[in-house]
Parts: C-alpha cells; sequence; structure tokens
C-alpha cells in the first residue's frame, strides 16, 4: 500500500516523523518530488486566485502525487500546542484540497488537535483509517516530538565577505528552495552565511511575555522568537524576514516585530514574495540590502 | 471620558443611546466613508484585511475630534480579528495619539462584557448591567429584523424609495427606544410603517442569498451597497449572516432561535467537516441549506486576504460545479471599484434570470404544453 504526503506546508517540519509512522505501519511512504515551476503551475490553476502562495504549491503537490497513491496523507493540523491554533487554511486544509481537485484517493484527514487529544491516539486514528489490522509496532515509546533541527545554515563555497545572515519566517515559505525564488542560494553566491533559526520552547513563552499579548498562532510565535533570537545573537549582521503576498498572520506578525522588538538595532528587511515576483526584482533589493549590512558592519 | 468604538453596521447605534442614559460619554466616529478608508490604508499594514483598515480609519477619524478613549473588542484566533487591537493600538501610539485602550479580549464571556459595561458607566448593580446589555443584544435583534423587512419590502415597493424612508424612520424610532416597554412600542410602530408600504404583494422575484465575512456583510460602506444594488434591481435579498444570531450563538438571548453555527456544522459536513474560524462554517453550511431552500443563487463576499474566507470560497467553486448553482464570489478591498460591482452583480442577475426562465420553460414542457 502506498501512502503519498505532498511536499509542502508542514511536511518541512514533520517530514521525518511522519515517515516514520507511516513505514511503521508497514506501509510504502511516498512524497512528491521537490517543488519546481510547473508543480506550482499546476497548482495555481486549481486554486482562487488569492490565496497564498504555499497553499497554491501544496494543490501542485498533492496533483503530481495523485495518480500513484492508494492514500493521500493530508491530516487537519488545528493545534499544535494547546494555547495556539495554526493558520485558518491548515484547519481547512484537507476539505480545500478534495474540493479543488478532482478525482483524488482517499484522503486520511485525522484531526490533529493537541488540546484534545494526544499524538499517540493521533496516529492511532490515522492506522484505523487506513483500514487494516491492528499493527502492534506503533508503540508509546516512540518519539512524537521530532521537529524542526533547532539551526540549519546554509554556507557558501568561499566566505570571502564573513557575513552572516539570518533569515526568519515560515519553514514550508523559506525552505523550500522554489518558493524562495532561490534567494538564500542567492546569497549564498555572494560569499554570505545564511541561518534559519527555530527557537526552543521556552524562549518561545519567553518573548511571547515580552509582547503585549501572546500570538495564537503557533508559526507566527516562531517568527517573532526567531528574530528576535537573530536581533540578540552577535555572530548576525543582518535580518531579512521572507514573507508571502497574503500571508494573514505574517501581515500581523511583521507588523507587531516592527513595533515590540529593537529591531533598529540590525539592518532589517521583510521580503514579501509571491507567484509573479521576478528575480530580478529580489536580487537587486538583496545586493542593496547587503551593502547596508557590509556599511553596518564596518562602522561598528 | 469620551468614548468611542469603531463602527461595526448597526451594532452603534443599539448601544450608542443606551450607555448614554447610562452616564457614558459616547462618541461614535462618522459613519465608514472614503474618507476613513484612505486614512486607513495610509496606516495599516499592507495584507492586512479591510474591516481593520476601516477601524483604523475609523478610530483616527474619532481621536481627531477629541475623543481619549477607545473600546476594541478581541479574542484568540484563529482569525485576525483577535490581533486588532494590539497592532491598532501600537499604530496610533507611533503616530502620536494619546488614549486609553480598553479591550475586551474574551467576547464570549457574558460576565466579561457586563463587567465592561459596569466598569465604563453608572451602573451600580449587577441585575442592571445584565439588564441593560440585554435590552442592547434586544435592540441590535430589531435593527436585523428591520433590515430583514426591508430587503422584503425594496424590491417589490410600488412608489420609488418608499421602503428607504420607512426603513430610516424606522432606525431612528428604535434608535430612542431605551427602555424596554418603548422598544416594545417602537416594535409595533415599526411593523405598522412596514405594513403601510405600498407593494406588489404578488411579484414573482429572483431571490439571492447573501453570505461570507460578518463586518463586510453589515457594514454597507465595506461591501459597496451589494445588498441594496441587489434589492433595487427587484432581487429579494436573503442574507444569511445576522450580527444577532451571532450575538445570540453566544448568549442565547433568543432561546428559542437555533443555534446558527451548530446548525450550519451539520449542513457543512459533506463538504467542510471542521470550522476554519471566522464565518467558513457558515458560508458553505448556508449556501448548501439555500441551495436545498430553491434559492435562486448565492453571492459570496468577503474582504481580500480573508484566510477563514479564502477556505469557503474554495469549497464553494466545488460547490457551485458539483450542483450547478450560481454563486458569485466577491473580494472586496481598498482597490474595487463601484463600476466593477455593479457589472458583474447585473451579469449574475441576468444570468439567474435566464436560468429561472429556463427551469420554468422545462415545467411547461413536462406539463405537455409546448411554449412558443
Amino acid at each position: 500500500m502506498r501512502i503519498g504526503i505532498p511536499q509542502g506546508l508542514l511536511y518541512f517540519r514533520y517530514a521525518s516523523l511522519w515517515k516514520e509512522c507511516l513505514s511503521v505501519m508497514g506501509t510504502e511512504v511516498v512524497s512528491s518530488p521537490e517543488t519546481t515551476d510547473n508543480i506550482l503551475a499546476d497548482g495555481i490553476k486549481h486554486s482562487v486566485c488569492d490565496i497564498c502562495l504555499p497553499v497554491k504549491a501544496f494543490f501542485g503537490h498533492v496533483l503530481a502525487l495523485k495518480d500513484n497513491v492508494d492514500y493521500l496523507f493530508i491530516p487537519r493540523f488545528i493545534r499544535i500546542e494547546p494555547d495556539a491554533y495554526l493558520c485558518p487554511k491548515f484547519l481547512g486544509l484537507p476539505d480545500m484540497v478534495q474540493a479543488a481537485i478532482r478525482n483524488l484517493p482517499p484522503v486520511i484527514d485525522t484531526e490533529f488537535n493537541i488540546k484534545e487529544k494526544t499524538v499517540m491516539t493521533f496516529w492511532q486514528e490515522v492506522e484505523a483509517s487506513l483500514k487494516r489490522r491492528k499493527n502492534s509496532l506503533l508503540s508509546a515509546n516512540m518519539n512524537f516530538n521530532g521537529s524542526m533541527p533547532e539551526s540549519i545554515s546554509f554556507t557558501p563555497n568561499n566566505q570571502d565577505k564573513k557575513l552572516h545572515i539570518g533569515m526568519a519566517g515560515r519553514p514550508y515559505l523559506v525552505l523550500d528552495r522554489c518558493l524562495n525564488k532561490g534567494i538564500i542560494r542567492y546569497i549564498n553566491k555572494l560569499g554570505i552565511i545564511v541561518t534559519y533559526h527555530t527557537p526552543e520552547k521556552n524562549y518561545i513563552s519567553d518573548t511571547m511575555s515580552m509582547l503585549p499579548k501572546w500570538v495564537y498562532w503557533s508559526m507566527g510565535k516562531e517568527v517573532v522568537s526567531s528574530v528576535r533570537w537573530m536581533l540578540e545573537n552577535n555572530d548576525i549582521d543582518g535580518i531579512i524576514l521572507l514573507t508571502n503576498a497574503g500571508c494573514g498572520p505574517d501581515s500581523f506578525v511583521a507588523e507587531l516585530i516592527e513595533h515590540s522588538l529593537p529591531v533598529g538595532k540590525k539592518p532589517y528587511m521583510t521580503l514579501c514574495i509571491d507567484e509573479h515576483t521576478s528575480d530580478t526584482g529580489l536580487q537587486t533589493r538583496i545586493e542593496a540590502f547587503i551593502d547596508m549590512v557590509i556599511r553596518n558592519s564596518k562602522s561598528l | 471620558m469620551k468614548l468611542t468604538v469603531p463602527h461595526m453596521g448597526l451594532l452603534s447605534n443599539a448601544y450608542t443611546n443606551v450607555l448614554r442614559k447610562h452616564g457614558v460619554d459616547m462618541r461614535p466616529p462618522p459613519r465608514p466613508s472614503i474618507n476613513t478608508l484612505n486614512i486607513g490604508v495610509k496606516y495599516s499594514p499592507e495584507f492586512a484585511c479591510l474591516p481593520f483598515k476601516i477601524n483604523i480609519g475609523n478610530m483616527i477619524e474619532a481621536l481627531e475630534k477629541g475623543v481619549d478613549s477607545i473600546l476594541m473588542p478581541g479574542g484568540y484566533g484563529p482569525c485576525r480579528f483577535g490581533y486588532y487591537s494590539i497592532i491598532q493600538e501600537q499604530i496610533l501610539r507611533r503616530l502620536g495619539y494619546e488614549f486609553k485602550m480598553a479591550r475586551t479580549d474574551n467576547p464570549d464571556s457574558l460576565s466579561d462584557i457586563v463587567k465592561t459595561i459596569r466598569d465604563i458607566s453608572d451602573i451600580n448593580t449587577k441585575w442592571d448591567g445584565y439588564s441593560v446589555f440585554y435590552l442592547i443584544l434586544m435592540r441590535m435583534a430589531l435593527f436585523d429584523r428591520i433590515e430583514a423587512m426591508y430587503f422584503k419590502t425594496k424590491p417589490r415597493e410600488i412608489n420609488t424609495n418608499e421602503a428607504d424612508k420607512v426603513f430610516s424612520e424606522s432606525i431612528r424610532i428604535v434608535e430612542d427606544a431605551t427602555s424596554f416597554l418603548k422598544l416594545f412600542k417602537a416594535w409595533n410602530k415599526v411593523r405598522g410603517l412596514f405594513k403601510d408600504v405600498r407593494t406588489d404583494k404578488k411579484a414573482q422575484l429572483l431571490r439571492v442569498g447573501i453570505l461570507g465575512e460578518i463586518f463586510v456583510i453589515i457594514e454597507p460602506f465595506a461591501n459597496m451597497d451589494v445588498e441594496r444594488r441587489l434589492a433595487r434591481m427587484g432581487v429579494e435579498v436573503i442574507r444569511g449572516v445576522w450580527l444577532s444570531d451571532w450575538l445570540n450563538d453566544r448568549f442565547r438571548f433568543k432561546p428559542f432561535k437555533p443555534n446558527q453555527n451548530k446548525l450550519s456544522r451539520k449542513w457543512a459536513y459533506p463538504y467542510l467537516k471542521y470550522p476554519s474560524g471566522g464565518e467558513s462554517i457558515e458560508s458553505v453550511g448556508k449556501t448548501l441549506k439555500f441551495y436545498k431552500q430553491k434559492i435562486d443563487g448565492v453571492v459570496h463576499i468577503m474582504p481580500f486576504t480573508c484566510m477563514p474566507e479564502l477556505v469557503a470560497s474554495t469549497i464553494l467553486h466545488r460547490i457551485s460545479a458539483d450542483l450547478n448553482y450560481p454563486i458569485l464570489s466577491l473580494t472586496f478591498d481598498e482597490h474595487v471599484s463601484e463600476a466593477n460591482i455593479q457589472t458583474r452583480l447585473e451579469a449574475f442577475v441576468d444570468l439567474l434570470e435566464r436560468k429561472k426562465k429556463k427551469r420554468d420553460v422545462k415545467e411547461i414542457r413536462y406539463a405537455g404544453i409546448s411554449w412558443h
């Protein structure tokens, strides 16, 4: 039996865990290839015009997978921590996919709501929806918290400039090499190290206590905290916040960062991309930003 | 304390006079206008939704007139509305305004709201607080009834604009009724007024359901007056989302009216299994309900980048294709133009008319009579 996992959205956070748990259930796990322009174009054809870029790409991944698998694994993630939601689009994701794309294999749309049930229950329900005999290999001893590594660094071959840029944003946008328009690769090409950082839980809750009200989107929390971490980390010379057009939570989170955190300390830029963004426009802005970072680091 | 609350449809008409009677210096901002929107757009984040921008515009307009306190409800997601007040306060402070921002972060809790009312007014006992809040709710329900009656009367009226005159007269009458007894009398009077409008009772009208995000639906400025445009074209508008229903789902002040949210969850189940915030579940559920009730079509309206309604909109596209049911999705932001909305509505109504005619023809054919 083949289960397909579209390589988009929460895949970037849970890929290894999902693959492990599903293969423990005795299934063959297939994930879609990395995003390409064709996948994105297919997704755009099947989505309403003003929905955000990662969801459009996700539709493309579903289209790329649907004919080769027996099941599609698109769980409904509602809360991954008790006091925060995910964006409303995650809450309706399986329904959106089923509405937008026809002739789908059965979709596993089990609810994941940490406030109402444990992770173990979630996986048991997934197993039940596969309509197979109970498989005892799924045990409570498994590590269900397998998530993002804390820091990912992208190091260029020639580090002549000795600069270090922090990149903040949602993992499914920043770490997707097609959706981020290759800006990490481009900054690397300029000889600069790029770091993506997901802070640990205590640091996030500490950051939330600094704000007038805690952010109630899990990923929004992480974005705010990672910008704070980059501001406090002396190795990092400049910060780029990468968001996409029409991202609801980020429209507020970016504003919150500018008001509540001391972003004036370091060069800081918000880059907003969508499917129409041209590489040249982005490269010009990045080069201008890097120039500013260089000037700033010399004056220090 | 000069208190202001940004507009949301007729809500401010419901509480202003009641709270004034109890010693609150209420200074409602001017009704949202193009000026409000321009100010709002200037100072809001680019991708904030339209209600946020109109709210900010309203607040600045009120602050310019000397208001010193703002009350803004909040919440805890997943929709962005819960975070409005925080961002708005930060933006206004950066602009240099000095004011007190009061937040009710738990708009679902009755005791919190009554406490807020008691804090700002001269009401002493808890009982009075509850009774004042109940009066405000009843007034809101009455405003909604007036609007419903208006949408029923307007397309059928014989003398042009008679219904509009009666509508504004009724709003005035209910606004002045600041006690339960007066409200009861006002209700009888309003019903009489609407009964006296001369209408064509036999007219077979097209019926169109209006669904979508609640702020954009109930604030005529935000939706370019979609409902009245349709009514002027001779279409009976059936609104699916009412502020009083939203309040009733939380406070049960109309005990015999079923919980609309729960009902919608049941109706929407084949297409949307979990409410993804905002009015998404109502939009999907009630569209399916309207289809069953043989209402001719649905206009789905939402602000640009509204997260919950985008989920609904994706699903409505499928429903429309599956059931061959006309659904028009309209997105509103500061760039939308009047001519665009008017043209699209006219085309939609034409489509509905043609569809209805075709259906009638079929029915006649089935009866064995040739139509030509």
